[in-house]
């Protein structure tokens, strides 16, 4: 049941314009390059950039920076996808439709959740990638080797967590689609302006620094707020009504 | 097949649902009711989309459970089907969660007379298209009860007769039961055997038709001219001067002695049990 639900709601996801995304970061990596700025015109971006390029000591780290610049496009492509799987079909009733046959909450929640981390985890490693490839073509078959590609591989996993959890929460609490869309989008945004080390995007910098010298308990704050806020989602989700 | 106990249901500080209790037996019940009755509220909670404050529902003799919902199939009044998929993928998809086989969905879908369009996107259909498609859903794998909110309302007048038959022959061929809720009652009554009437969320009546005639209604015959008639009571309804008749020996007797002409004798219809019903609770 789990599977055919999620082939569903994968279906259903890449309804949306992924190859333009990936078109979109293809451009958004070139344009970081050829500029050194961190791609854009965001000041941002640039600060980003700035520590990515004072922190990489290697390739590698300037991977894990990358993966760690992306995150306003990656809240971007979260707040839509989050918005339109979840808001949207709540407040059209296709949720309401889907929940009249034999699908439990627990699964539907479950298989949407798990499609858009699939879609926006292969985003970031797309373009992560593809930054790599950008780079220096020769390092792709090294960093695909390297033990670090664990450590790469985390921050990624976290950046999508925490701005997954955030979008779902937004999404399932508004049903609202342009609320879900501009609510999380704004949120997203709000965290890039903050310049604390344990606040996202930079909590993943300071984070990656400690899984090289050693782990704090606070480097837990972030995964553990993207859980909690998962799982309050998905009580609203399962308590909710379909009216 | 569905049993409803004390159930209540407010929206802030509305109350939907007052103490609501009935149950749907086999066969083609009707869910009437004016506007803000609660019968789609009702619904809902049968489905176990929207949680009572008080009260349970038991499908099939057991507690709510999604797995129940395989039994029941559903035809909301207001709800968006995957516009980007084409009619057949979401069919396909919703027969592989109930276990029906694709000879299944054709065969419904052919019943249903949605069989050209199933190719198309869902986005090209036309309101009757998506009801059709729908009832399709609804029908698929021959469920035990088919629970339809509003189901005619998209459709023209000989869509609907279309789909008064469809519903008839799935119960008489298949044996699937159905809960209709509709305000449209001369179509309901061709249907249905039994009713369950809300007014302001509360159960004013629940049984077979017949029964509810038996219950408010007397006989009635419309005659000409209405003079020296006896053994009943003349009332007006929807402007029609008729007859009740309280002892059928008298007035047959005062109506030969009068040379009255006895124009015909006036069944009540499911309209008329509606108002009678309603006249009665108010007060």
């Amino acid at each position: 049941m789990f599977r055919k639900i999620m082939k569903w709601e994968l279906s259903n996801i890449t309804r949306f314009p992924i190859l333009e995304i990936f078109v979109f970061l293809l451009v958004f990596n070139v344009f970081s390059l050829i500029t050194g700025a961190g791609g854009g015109s965001s000041g941002t971006l640039q600060s980003w950039n700035t520590i990515a390029t004072k922190v990489s000591e290697n390739f590698l780290r300037e991977s894990v920076s990358y993966s760690i610049q992306v995150f306003l496009p990656l809240g971007l492509f979260a707040s839509i996808f989050a918005s339109l799987s979840f808001a949207y079909e709540m407040e059209k009733g296709t949720t309401k439709l889907y929940l009249s046959h034999p699908i439990d909450r627990t699964t539907l929640f479950t298989a949407k959740v798990f499609s858009l981390f699939l879609v926006l985890f292969s985003v970031i490693i797309y373009s992560v990638l593809l930054r790599t490839f950008f780079f220096d073509p020769s390092l792709f078959n090294y960093i695909l080797t390297n033990d670090r590609i664990l450590q790469l591989l985390l921050i990624c996993f976290l950046n999508v967590l925490f701005v997954l959890s955030i979008t779902v929460f937004i999404s399932v609490l508004t049903k609202n689609t342009a609320f879900s869309f501009v609510g999380s989008f704004f949120i997203i945004y709000v965290l890039t302006l903050i310049r604390s080390n344990y606040v996202p995007p930079r909590f993943f910098f300071t984070l990656n620094d400690h899984l090289n010298k050693g782990l704090y308990i606070s480097d837990l704050g972030v995964p553990l707020i993207s859980v909690l806020l998962l799982l309050f989602s998905y009580y609203l989700f399962k308590r909710g009504e379909f009216p | 097949m569905i049993d409803v106990k004390n159930i209540e249901k407010s929206f802030r500080d509305i109350k939907a649902l007052k103490d609501l209790s009935f149950t749907v037996e086999k066969g083609i019940t009707g869910l009437i009711g004016p506007n803000g009755a609660g019968k789609s509220t009702t619904i809902k909670i049968i489905l176990g989309l929207i949680h009572p404050n008080k009260g349970e529902v038991k499908l099939f003799g057991k507690k709510f459970s999604s797995k129940s919902l395989k039994d029941i199939g559903v035809l909301h009044e207001k709800c968006t089907f995957p516009t980007n998929k084409k009619g057949i993928e979401y069919l396909k998809y919703m027969a592989s969660l109930k276990n029906v086989s694709e000879k299944e969905i054709h065969e419904t879908a052919e019943l249903c007379g949605i069989c050209h369009a199933l190719e198309r996107k869902i986005r090209g259909y036309s309101a009757g298209m998506i009801q059709r498609l729908g009832l399709v859903d609804a029908l698929l794998g021959y469920p035990k009860l088919v629970i339809l909110d509003e189901p005619t309302s998209n459709l023209d007048p000989l869509a609907r007769i279309e789909f008064l038959k469809l519903i008839q022959q799935f119960y008489q061929d298949y044996n699937v039961s159905f809960l209709i809720s509709t305000h449209i009652l001369p179509e309901l009554e061709k249907v249905c055997d039994s009713v369950i009437i809300l007014n302001e969320g509360e159960l004013l009546e629940c049984g077979k038709i017949k029964n509810l005639i038996k219950k408010y209604f007397r006989e009635e015959y419309i005659v000409y001219p209405i003079i020296n008639i006896k053994g009943g009571k003349i009332k007006e309804r929807n402007g029609v001067m008729i007859v009740e008749v309280e002892n059928k020996k008298e007035f047959l007797d005062s109506v030969n002695r009068n040379y009255v002409e006895l124009l015909y004798k006036k069944d009540p219809n499911l309209e008329d049990i509606f108002i009678e019903v309603l006249k009665c609770s108010e007060k």
